[in-house]
C-alpha cells in the first residue's frame, strides 16, 4: 500500500498562510499601531484612554464582523449548490443591515459618547481623551462595518488576494495618517481614531475592482426574502458569542485594573495585551487556517488529513510563539520603549510584568487552537466551554486575586496580574482536558479516530497520463487484497481513471497533484479524488449526446451510486460511492 | 495491450489482450483505422484476454460500431464477467452485438 502524500494539504496550508495572517492583521494591527503611535506621540494617559475604549470598538465591529463572517459562510454554501440568487440575497440583506446599524452608531455618537467615556474612563482620569477616541470611531462606524463585511465576502468568492490588498492599503494608510495626525496636528486621540477610519475608507477602492470583476458571483438583488437573514445569523452566531465574550473580558478587566492599580497598571496591561495581539496576528493567522480546511476534511471523514493539518499548524504556531517569547525576554526594555514608556519606575514595573506575562502565550495559543479545532469538527459544546473559560470564568477572578495578592505582598499588583494570565490559561487548558476526558474517556485531544473509517488506501499521483493509468491498477489490487468482488472493484477502478484523466486534461496548470483515497466499508466503498485544478463539479455536469457517444463523467455517474462534490480552498473534492449491498447478498462477504 | 489480427475473406478479427485504458485506446483506434478497409464486411472483437476497459476503450468500441453500421456489422465476443458488467451498467448491451 502506498504512503499518503501530504503535498496537497501542505501546499494548501502554505497558500492560505499569508491571507490567514492578513485577516488576523486586519483585526489587530489598527489597534496595535494606534497604541504604539499614541504612546509615543501623546503619552501614557492617551494610550490608557485608547485601551479603555476597546469595549466600544468591539461593539462597533460586531455587526460587520458577525454578519460578514456568517453571511459569507452561508453564501459560500449556497454558491457550492449553485444557488447564486440566494447567495446574492444573503449578501444584500447583510450589507444593508450592517450599513443601517453602522449609521445608527454614527448618529448615537452625538448622544452617548460622554456617558460612555465617563463610565469607562472616569476612574483613570482620562474620560475626555477616551471620549474623543470613541466619538470619531462611532462616527466612522459605516466604514468599519462595511469594510469588515466585504473582506469576508471576498474570501467566500475565492479572492484572498483582494482581501490582502484591502487590508494592506487600509493599514498602511492608517499608519501613515497616525504619524501625520499625532505628530503634526493637535487632534490628539481623535487623530488616532480618524486615521483608522480613513484607512478603512481608502482601502475600499479595492472593492470597486471587485464590483467590476466579471467573475463576481455575488451581487445586489432586489427585495430578497428576509428569511435568508436567518442563515447568516446562525452561521455568524459563534463569532457573535466570541465577540460578546471579548466585550465582557475587556470591560471586566479594564474595570478591575483601573480600580485597583490606577492608570499605571492600565498602561502595563495595555502593553501586555498588545504583545498578545502581535503574537496572535501571526500564530492566530496560522490557526485561522483550521476552520477553512478541517471542516471539509471532517466532512470527508479524512481523519488522517485532519491530523496532518493540526500538526503542521501547531508546529508553525509554536515556532512563532517560541520566537516571540525569546525576543521579548531579550528585548523587553526596547519593547516598552516602542510603546513610548520611558519613565524609569513605570518601565521597570513593565519589564518585570512582561517577562512573567509572556509565559501565558503558549497556553493561550493551545486554548485558541482547541477552540478553532473543536468548532471545525462540530464539537461546538467543547469549543464554547473553552471560549467561556478562557475569556470570562478564570481570567476575571484570577486578575482580581492576582492584583490583591501582589498588593498584599507589598507590590503594585501588576506582577500578580501578569501571573493571573498564566494561571487563567493553564486552568483553561486543564479544565478543557478534564471536560474532554469526562465526555470521551479514552480519546486524545483529536477526539476523532486515529484511522479513517473502514479499510483505506491513500496515495497521491502527479497529474500525468502515465500516472493516471496506475490509479485503477492500484485500486483493483487493493480491492482484491480486501475481498471486494472484482465487478465492484472494476467499477471503482474505471471511475478513478475517468476522474484523474479528466483532471489532467481540463484541470489547467495548477492541477499538479491528485490525492486519491479509497475507503472500503461494509455497506459501501467510497472513492475520494482531490485536486487543486480549475473548479469542476462533476455532480452537476450534464453531457448531451446521442446513444453513440460516451462521456467519462456521465459514465462515472452511471456506474456509481452517488457523487458528492465540494469546492473548498481552491480544491475540488469529489467523493464517489459504490454500493456493496449486492456483494453482501451474493456469495462473498468482506 | 496486445492486439492480434486475423483476416479471413471479408471478416476481420482483432483479439485484445491486457488493458484497454487511456494510454492503450489510441493503439486500438489506429489499428482499426489501418485494418478496416472497404472490403471488410464483419469486424469481430475478441475480448477473451482483455482484463480491463475504461471509457477511452468504450469510446473506441463505439466509434468502430459507427463505422461498421455503414459497411457491415460488428460483433464483440468472449468478454469476461467484469467487462460484461461494465457493458450492462453503461447500457452498451443495447448498442453492441455481444456474443
Amino acid at each position: 500500500m502506498h504512503q499518503r502524500n501530504e503535498r496537497l494539504i501542505n501546499a494548501k496550508i502554505n497558500q492560505y498562510l499569508v491571507p490567514g495572517i492578513m485577516m488576523a492583521l486586519s483585526l489587530q494591527l489598527g489597534n496595535i499601531l494606534d497604541t504604539i503611535m499614541v504612546g509615543n506621540f501623546l503619552g501614557t494617559d492617551a494610550m490608557t484612554a485608547v485601551a479603555l475604549s476597546i469595549p466600544v470598538e468591539t461593539i462597533i465591529q460586531m455587526p460587520g464582523y458577525c454578519l460578514g463572517t456568517g453571511g459569507a459562510l452561508a453564501a459560500g454554501v449556497m454558491l457550492g449548490r449553485r444557488e447564486r440568487e440566494k447567495a446574492s440575497g444573503v449578501f444584500t440583506l447583510t450589507f444593508f443591515t450592517v450599513l443601517i446599524s453602522s449609521v445608527l452608531f454614527s448618529v448615537l455618537a452625538f448622544f452617548v459618547t460622554d456617558p460612555l467615556a465617563q463610565m469607562l474612563a472616569a476612574k483613570a482620569g482620562v474620560a475626555e481623551l477616551t471620549g474623543d477616541y470613541i466619538f470619531v470611531s462611532m462616527l466612522g462606524a459605516p466604514f468599519i462595518g462595511i469594510g469588515l463585511l466585504m473582506v469576508s465576502y471576498l474570501g467566500a468568492e475565492n479572492h484572498p488576494e483582494l482581501s490582502s490588498a484591502y487590508l494592506i492599503i487600509s493599514n498602511v494608510i492608517n499608519l501613515f495618517l497616525d504619524f501625520i495626525f499625532l505628530k503634526y496636528t493637535p487632534l490628539g486621540t481623535k487623530g488616532a481614531a480618524l486615521s483608522t477610519i480613513l484607512g478603512y475608507a481608502v482601502g475600499m477602492v479595492v472593492f470597486l475592482k471587485y464590483i467590476h470583476s466579471p467573475k463576481r458571483m455575488i451581487g445586489f438583488v432586489k427585495a430578497p426574502p428576509f428569511a435568508l437573514m436567518k442563515e447568516a445569523v446562525v452561521m455568524g452566531a459563534p463569532v457573535f458569542v466570541f465577540m460578546a465574550m471579548s466585550f465582557v473580558k475587556a470591560l471586566g478587566l479594564n474595570t478591575i485594573i483601573v480600580s485597583l492599580t490606577g492608570q499605571d497598571g492600565m498602561a502595563i496591561y495595555t502593553v501586555c495585551d498588545n504583545i498578545l495581539m502581535i503574537v496572535e496576528m501571526l500564530s492566530g493567522g496560522i490557526i485561522g487556517i483550521i476552520p477553512n480546511m478541517a471542516g471539509i476534511l471532517y466532512g470527508e471523514k479524512d481523519y488522517y488529513g485532519i491530523r496532518v493539518l493540526c500538526k503542521r499548524t501547531l508546529q508553525y504556531s509554536f515556532i512563532v510563539v517560541f520566537a516571540a517569547v525569546v525576543f521579548i525576554m531579550i528585548f523587553t526594555v526596547q519593547v516598552t520603549k516602542l510603546f513610548g514608556i520611558t519613565e524609569p519606575v513605570l518601565q521597570g514595573e513593565m519589564v518585570a510584568a512582561l517577562r512573567i506575562y509572556i509565559f501565558s502565550l503558549p497556553f493561550y495559543l493551545w486554548n485558541k487552537f482547541l477552540i478553532s479545532y473543536y468548532e471545525s469538527i462540530e464539537e461546538t459544546a467543547q469549543a464554547s466551554v473553552i471560549t467561556f473559560l478562557q475569556n470570562c470564568l478564570y481570567i476575571l477572578p484570577a486578575a482580581l486575586l492576582g492584583i490583591l495578592l501582589g498588593q498584599a505582598l507589598g507590590g503594585t499588583g501588576v506582577n500578580g496580574l501578569a501571573l493571573a494570565f498564566i494561571c487563567a490559561e493553564v486552568l483553561t487548558a486543564v479544565s478543557a482536558y478534564v471536560y474532554r476526558k469526562m465526555k470521551y474517556k479514552k480519546s486524545d485531544f483529536y477526539i476523532l479516530p486515529a484511522e479513517n473509517d473502514g479499510v483505506n488506501l491513500d496515495f497521491s499521483v502527479a497529474a500525468s497520463l502515465d500516472e493516471a493509468v496506475k490509479v485503477p491498477k492500484e485500486i483493483m489490487a487493493f480491492c482484491e487484497e480486501n475481498g471486494v468482488l472484482p465487478n465492484t472493484a472494476n467499477l471503482a477502478a474505471m471511475a478513478s481513471e475517468e476522474m484523474t484523466v479528466n483532471i489532467i486534461k481540463y484541470g489547467g496548470k495548477s492541477a499538479q497533484w491528485i490525492d486519491v483515497n479509497l475507503s472500503i466499508e461494509e455497506e459501501e466503498m467510497r472513492l475520494r479524488i482531490r485536486d487543486n485544478g480549475k473548479p469542476f463539479n462533476p455532480a452537476e455536469y450534464a453531457f448531451d449526446g446521442d446513444g453513440y457517444e460516451i462521456h467519462g463523467i456521465e459514465l462515472v455517474k452511471r456506474i456509481s451510486s452517488k457523487i458528492d462534490y465540494m469546492r473548498t480552498m481552491d480544491m475540488n473534492n469529489t467523493v464517489i460511492a459504490f454500493a456493496r449491498q449486492e456483494e453482501k447478498n451474493g456469495s462473498k462477504e468482506v | 495491450m496486445t492486439i492480434t489480427k486475423n483476416v479471413e475473406k471479408e471478416v476481420l478479427t482483432l483479439a485484445l489482450e491486457g488493458r484497454l485504458d487511456t494510454n492503450t485506446a489510441p493503439e486500438l483506434e489506429n489499428k482499426i483505422a489501418e485494418e478496416l478497409t472497404a472490403d471488410i464486411q464483419t469486424l469481430i472483437l475478441d475480448l477473451k484476454e482483455l482484463e480491463y476497459i475504461s471509457s477511452a476503450g468504450l469510446r473506441v468500441l463505439l466509434s468502430a460500431q459507427k463505422k461498421m453500421n455503414k459497411q457491415g456489422s460488428m460483433v464483440v465476443k468472449n468478454a469476461n464477467e467484469m467487462i460484461m458488467d461494465v457493458f450492462q451498467v453503461t447500457g452498451f448491451v443495447d448498442i453492441l452485438t455481444i456474443e
